[in-house]
Parts: structure tokens; sequence; C-alpha cells
């Protein structure tokens, strides 16, 4: 309900909403790969209701790549994020507006926490289908970041 | 017609309602044994075409399908390969113990970690200690795999010698039977022996031929075991190389090379002949590859006393059984090479360069824990192949077992049917002698 | 200013503790390999799992190297730094020197205060991290490299490499050789300077101020070298966790139970309404800038 909320709210008329939906399943460019999977370019973020809000990263070259994600808009530490990603990373508020930033999830070994990487962001631009890891230089952002005070 | 005419005819049809009577008590009576085939009665569909074969009429007498059966032996062959494969790649792969924390792909890995170590601290005799602790860990669980591998074998010889002296004894059964069939033909005699051809079938894969009478067939590989008058045992040679026994067989009778691809045997066989030696071959690939580059690496290095010139590994092994560290090194640490001169206290790259060893594409073009990774994966293959075969098989096996059961099978309803039936017909029968006698005494008193 | 060995230990801990913290806590499904079952159960699954596990233990090896290699570096960097002000210390009495109103007595006292200099030079040149010389190349427990006789100091140490393997194939070098120093001149530089306070030749001390003034900044771009390659230590070793840290992210490395289990339990009213909160300001937010 509230993800219907969100994009038809943000969106001046129908098409750009029709638009964004379109681009949304388009594969995106890597240019770097991710860490760990530098020679994978192209990836897609799959959106399932089931799993809502998560999504999942997925490979297309290899099929056995894919990861749960999260966009930071359902995060109180996305504050933190977007601010260190205009300052340190020089990224204008303008552009930080145009693209997505989302957080790759992980769980523990004892499936008890699943954690976010905070530390290294996934920023997606959808007018240009490109996406890039992000690795933050910053010690007060952590590499696990625990989802709820579960 | 006379009355002494009747008497004949319900004399005749008595009879045969005891037969009958007595065919359907001897069906319900076996209702549970084994390879029991129903028994026809006299009136059902055994006469004519069958007689003019020259087929036995004891033979005829049972309730059965000879396609089915001679398919299910085939069958059977199959299943017994597939649920010997199953079990015994199973547990060699289970040898193996990956993945785990004591498996060689873990203890490669904490080796290499070891020489890294020593390589940021080459002035560092507690390194050492490490780096040759690692070694001697690592270089154990090849000895250990490579022993259990060579156990596992022994125990398959014995079981491959068992199983030819029961494929013997079952043979000589086969033709037991056949001779007592000749002297009195009976349809029991039938069902006994083809109880003995399916276990037969499960060691190894049988063809048979003529399977209703005297005639019976049963080859192996084109090759006679048993036919009227005739029989043969098998006889198992072994060759060895590198104090390693692989198994060929042959017919005592003519000597010829005999192939036994299927049955529990067969199994065993290649898994003795093929699939252990290959693995064993690979591991000792892999450790001879290993000991011979580290040595190189290492005999160019020197240690902190300025010595070179000695190798890690003890050099002469044939393999995974004995690769073991150089003795010298075992009892003195000090002697681990890191620097790439000498007086270098702090050059740990003789150190480094092998730990980069384990990035050197040196076997079939990947490294050693690729080589080793694609062994497990092949054995790993080799036993989820072997599940998926032996569940398809047994599903067809089932399958043929339950066509086979409803033709020759003993429905008991069926049977309590047909003797309500042949009852009535008896009373029926009797009940006209009865009457045909009441009419003849009456004809006598007359007189 | 005088460096005590305090002052390292306590670089070194604090080293240590920056390592250790910047080291993910929770244990890795990929170090614990729990969700592994035999080749058997997955041959083509288990082989690739198995790279990535080999991958990982060789990224957590890199980082080990690092933090191995940060200590040496960071040490290195202070104890650079500290040469340096010791000779901007001497820099300024050689200003001092330089002019004429300073007596002979006055030169000579200076010429002392410059031996205690050199002699703290010296002193942090043979420097020891680890029980071992940092300045020596890689003659590390040998003998001191640096010998200095009261005339002259020798460099007895060699030019070989201390490298630590950071990433992949990438061995970085993470020592400062004694012969990168003694091209500093700054030895030579400061013994001459003495020499000319005690002679009391004010121009040859006023000469000597543009050599030690070369002297200080070769050694300060020294130390920044080693200040750099400190970054790049940090930025590999971030790089390293988030790639480890993708490698643990691996759905397939998962079962498909957990998968569900834990996303349920997250996918509460909880963080709905905490997005739908969020949701609301930034859309606010969106439509205010969209549209000003």
């Amino acid at each position: 309900m509230y993800n219907s909320m969100i994009k038809s709210s943000s969106y001046k008329n129908k098409d750009d909403l029709a638009e964004h939906q379109f681009q949304q399943n388009q594969p995106l460019h890597f240019r770097f790969g991710l860490p760990g999977f530098e020679s994978l370019r192209e990836f897609r973020v799959i959106n399932k209701k089931e799993i809502a809000p998560f999504a999942i990263l997925q490979s297309l070259d290899e099929p056995r790549v894919s990861m749960i994600i999260i966009n930071i808009k359902y995060l109180p530490v996305q504050k933190q994020i977007r601010r260190v990603l205009m300052d340190a990373n020089r990224i204008t508020p303008e552009k930080l507006r145009k693209i997505d930033v989302y957080v790759i999830l992980k769980v523990s070994a004892d499936k008890q926490r699943l954690t976010a990487n905070a530390k290294a962001p996934l920023l997606i631009d959808w007018e240009r289908l490109a996406g890039q890891q992000l690795v933050l230089e910053r010690d007060d952002l952590p590499l696990e970041y625990h989802l709820n005070k579960v | 017609m006379a009355i002494s005419q009747i008497f004949d005819v319900s004399k005749q049809a008595l009879q045969n309602s005891e037969r009958a009577i007595d065919t359907i008590s001897k069906n319900i009576a076996n209702v549970n044994t084994e390879g029991y085939k129903r028994r026809l009665i006299d009136t059902e569909n055994f006469t004519g075409s069958g007689a003019a074969n020259g087929v036995d009429t004891q033979d005829l007498m049972r309730a059965r399908n000879v396609f089915i059966e001679n398919q299910l032996i085939k069958e059977q062959g199959s299943l017994g390969k597939y649920e010997s494969d199953s079990a015994i790649i199973a547990n060699i792969e289970s040898l193996f113990g990956e993945p785990g924390s004591s498996g060689l792909q873990n203890l490669m890995t904490e080796f290499w970690n070891s020489w890294n170590d020593l390589a940021n601290d080459p002035e560092s005799q507690s390194a050492r200690v490490v780096v040759r602790d690692k070694a001697v860990t690592m270089t154990n669980a090849f000895n250990r795999v490579y022993s259990d591998l060579h156990d596992m074998q022994q125990e398959i010889s014995r079981e491959i010698v068992n199983t030819v002296t029961q494929a013997n004894k079952l043979i000589r059964q086969i033709d037991t039977l056949n001779r007592q069939y000749t002297v009195s033909k009976s349809a029991d005699l039938l069902d006994q022996r083809d109880l003995v051809l399916n276990q037969l079938s499960e060691l190894i894969d049988i063809e048979v031929k003529n399977n209703s009478g005297s005639d019976l067939v049963v080859s192996l590989d084109g090759q006679i075991l048993v036919s009227q008058n005739y029989v043969s045992q098998i006889v198992s040679d072994a060759s060895y190389e590198n104090n390693y026994p692989s198994y060929t067989f042959a017919l005592d009778t003519n000597k010829k090379a005999i192939n036994i691809e299927g049955g529990s045997l067969g199994s065993i066989l290649d898994i003795n002949n093929e699939y252990i030696p290959d693995y064993m071959n690979q591991l000792d690939i892999l450790a001879v590859s290993l000991v011979g580059r580290i040595n190189q690496l290492h005999s160019n290095g020197y240690n902190l006393d300025g010595k070179t010139g000695i190798n890690f590994f003890e050099s002469n092994v044939s393999g995974a059984a004995d690769i073991t560290v150089n003795r010298d090194i075992r009892e003195d640490h000090s002697l681990i090479a890191t620097a790439g001169s000498e007086s270098a206290a702090g050059d740990g790259s003789v150190a480094q360069a092998i730990y980069d060893a384990q990035f050197e594409k040196v076997l079939n073009n990947g490294t050693y824990s690729d080589y080793y990774n694609s062994l497990i994966t092949q054995v790993g293959h080799q036993v989820s192949e072997a599940n998926f075969n032996y569940e398809s098989q047994q599903n067809i096996v089932q399958s043929l077992q339950n066509q086979r059961d409803s033709v020759s099978g003993v429905s008991l309803d069926e049977e309590l049917a047909k003797l309500i039936e042949y009852q009535n017909a008896y009373q029926a029968a009797s009940k006209l002698i009865a009457t045909s006698n009441a009419m003849i005494n009456s004809i006598l008193t007359m007189i | 200013m005088r460096v005590t060995q305090s002052m390292m230990t306590r670089t070194l801990i604090s080293n240590l503790n920056k390592g250790r913290e910047s080291m993910s806590t929770s244990q890795s499904i990929m170090s614990t390999g729990k969700n592994l079952q035999s080749a058997s159960d997955d041959p083509v699954k288990y082989a690739t799992t198995t790279r990535y596990k080999e991958t990982y233990s060789q990224n957590e090896q890199y980082q080990k190297n690092i933090l191995d290699a940060k200590g040496w570096v960071d040490t290195t960097s202070s104890i650079l730094n500290d040469i340096y002000s010791n000779v901007l210390s001497a820099k300024d009495l050689a200003y001092s020197a330089a002019d004429s109103s300073s007596s002979t007595e006055e030169l000579e006292t200076m010429a002392d205060q410059l031996e205690g200099f050199i002699s703290e030079i010296y002193s942090l040149t043979n420097s020891k991290y680890l029980g071992k010389y940092l300045f020596s190349g890689t003659r590390t427990v040998e003998d001191k490299p640096f010998d200095y006789d009261g005339s002259t100091v020798d460099y007895i140490g060699n030019e070989g490499k201390i490298t630590r393997r950071i990433s992949e194939g990438y061995d970085a070098t993470i020592n400062i050789s004694g012969d990168e120093i003694m091209n500093t001149d700054v030895f030579e530089n400061l013994i001459s300077l003495r020499d000319a306070m005690l002679a009391g030749d004010r121009s040859a001390i006023s000469d000597s101020i543009g050599a030690l003034e070369q002297s200080a900044q070769d050694i300060l771009s020294i130390q920044s070298k080693t200040g750099s390659l400190s970054n790049l230590l940090d930025m590999t070793n971030n790089r390293l966790e988030v790639a480890n840290t993708n490698l643990s992210s691996l759905i397939s490395e998962l079962e498909d139970a957990d998968l569900t289990e834990v996303i349920a339990q997250y996918n509460s009213n909880e963080l709905a309404y905490q997005a739908a909160l969020q949701a609301t300001s930034s859309v606010l937010n969106l439509n205010i800038l969209d549209f000003l």
C-alpha cells in the first residue's frame, strides 16, 4: 500500500510512473561489477510482491549470484548514508534525488540476524540504467547494520 | 443316453471337480510362498497351442507371462548394479569428508595460509612451527584418505570373491533343479528354479532363453552358464599392478574372458577396477605435483642460518600414500626457508612464492585446489547419478513385479470364488451319481 | 621531541584495535560453511560454493596481511614524523646560530643541542617494531642499520623490500629502507652544521640551512608516501571486507527456508510503519525540491 502511495505521489503524471516501472525492469550495467564479483557487469533488480519492501539484485551473467536488497528509504540510517554520499563523495542533492540507493542484506550464520551493509551502498541510476556499489571510507557506517531492534 | 454313460460322465465331472479343488487348495495354501506361480485349473487355457509347441505341460500349469519374467530378470540385473553403486560410492564420498574442517580442501587452505603468515614474519621461529604443523596435518590427511581407499578396496576384493562364490552356488542349484526336473517333472521345481534365477540376476547380468521347461539356457556375456545337462562355473583372476588387484573373469569350461557389467558383481567390479584406481591416481598426481613444486621453490630459499638446498617434503615419494614432510624439518623447524638470499632475515620472498604456488595453473590448466575440487565433484556426480539410477530402476522393477504378480500371483478372493463354483459342481456331480446310482439300483431291483 | 617506547606501543595497540573493529563481528555463512552439504547433494552447487569459500578465505588472509602491514607502516610514519620534527628543530637552531649576535659559547651550546637532535634521529632510525629494525631493508634482525661514530653515520642495512600481499597478486612494499633516508643527506647535513657551529663558521652555518631545508622536505615526502600507503591499505581493506560481505550475502548460499523465515521476521508492521514514516517525509522533500 505504501509502495504505491510513494510511487504515485512522486510522479507528476501516469506516464512518468509507467516509464519508471518499465525502467525498473531493465538490465543495469555495472561498470566495475561488485567488490568480489568484478567481472559481473549486468544485473537486474527484481521486485516481488511477496518479499516487498525487499527486492533481489540478480546477476544476469551468473545465475548463482543474487542478493537481497532494500531501498534505504525504509531504514533510519538513510539520512546518514545520504549525508555521507553528498559530503564525502560529492554527489549533488539533485543527482541523489535521481538515483535509488539500496543496501545489500546478509543473514548471519546462526540465522538470527538480518543485517544491511551500510558501508557500501548500491547506487542505481534508472535513467542511465547504470549501477555501482560504492565503498564509503567511513568508520561510522557499519558493515552490519541491524535492521530493527528485535 | 445309457444310464451307465451318465455314470461315466458324472464320474468324469466329479474327478474334474476334485482336481480343480485340489489345485485351488494348493494355490490358497501357497498364497504367501515366495516364487509360487498360481496353478491353472485344467480347463483354463493350457491345452492346444502350448502343447503343439512342445512346451512342457508342467510349465503350462503355471500362470505366467514369460516375457515379463525375462524382462524382470534383465532389469533386476541393473537394479543390483545401481543399488550397489549407490551404497558403495556414497561410502567412498564420505571418506573424503568434504566439506569439512578436516577435509583436504580446508587443510590445504590452512597450509597455504601458514606460508603467508610466515612471509609476514620470516624472522620468526614460531611461524615456522605453524607451517610445519599445518603441513604435517595436511600430509597426514593425504595418507589417511589414501589408506581408507585402500582398505575399502580390500573389502571390495573380499566381496568380489564372496559374490562369485554365491553366484556359482546359485548356478549349480539351477543345474541341480534342471536334473531333478528331467527325472520328475513338477511345477514346484520350476517355481524354485525361477526363484534361483531371480536371485542370480541380482548378482550378475544373466540372460535367459526358453524359460519354460527343460530347455532353459542361462548365459552371461554370450557364454552359457547352465543349459540342459551343462553347467559351468565362474572363475576369477586378479592381476596386480603396484600392489593393486584388477579382476577379470572367465568360465572354467572354456577360459574365454567374460564381461560382467550388471548385477552387484558388475558394480563392485567397476568400482574396484576403475573408480577406486582413478581416485587414487588423482590423489597421487596431486601429491606428487605439490611435493615437486614446493620442494623446487623451497630448496632455492635460505633459512635464518643461511642454509639452502633443503627439501620441504620427502622427495622420494610415490604419491598420496607416503607424502610427508622432510624428516629433518620435522625434527628442526628452523630449517624452513623463507628468504631469497642469505643474511636477510626480513626477506620472506620464498615463503611468499610458496604461498603463490596455490595460484599456479599446474594441473589440467587448473590449480591444486581446482584439481582436488574436481575430484570431489566427480565423486559427487557419481553418487548422485547412482542414486538417481537406483531410484528410477526401483520403479521399473517394482512395476514389472506388479505385472508379473498380477498374472502369477494368487488372489485369495479369486480362488475362493472358484472354490465355491467347483464345490457346487462337485455337489451337482455327486447328486448326479447318486441319482444314477439310485436309478441303476431301481433298475436292478426291478429285474 | 623525543619518541618514547610507550608512544610506539600505543600506536601499535591503536592500530590493532582499529583493525579488529573493522572486521565483521559475526561469523559468516562463508566461514562456517554450515549450509554446504556433501557434493552429491548438488555437485554443481558444491563446485561453485567451494570456489567462493576459497576466495573468502584468501580475502581474509589479505585482510590479516593488511593489518600486519598497517602496524609496520603506521609506526614508520609516526617515526618519520618525529624525525621530521627533529630536523625542523635543528633548522630553527641553525637560524639562531646564523644570527651574528650569538657568541662562541652560545654556538657551542647550540652545537650540543644539535648533537642531541642528531642522537635522537639516529636512535629513531634504528627503531624496532615487534623486534625488527624498521629501516634496515630486509636485514631486520642482524645488526642495527645505522652506525654513528660521532663523525659519520654509515648505513649497513640493505635495500631489500619488505612486502605484504594485500590483494590478489598485489604485493605492497611496506618498508622505507635506510638508503632512502641516507639519500636525504639528513645526517650529513646535520653533522656539517654541528661542525660549523663548533668552528664558529657563520657563513657555513647559513649555507647549511638550505640543505637542511631540503632534507626536511625529503623526509616529509617519504613520510607522506607512507601516509598514502596507509590510506591505500585502509581502502583495500574496506574493499576486501565488502567483497567478503557480498560473498556472505549470496542467496544461493542460504537454504530457502532460512530466507523466507528471516524475511518474514523482518517484514513486520514495525518496519512497514517506519518505512511509511520515512517515505512520507522523503516524498515531501522530493515534492518541495522538485517544484521550487
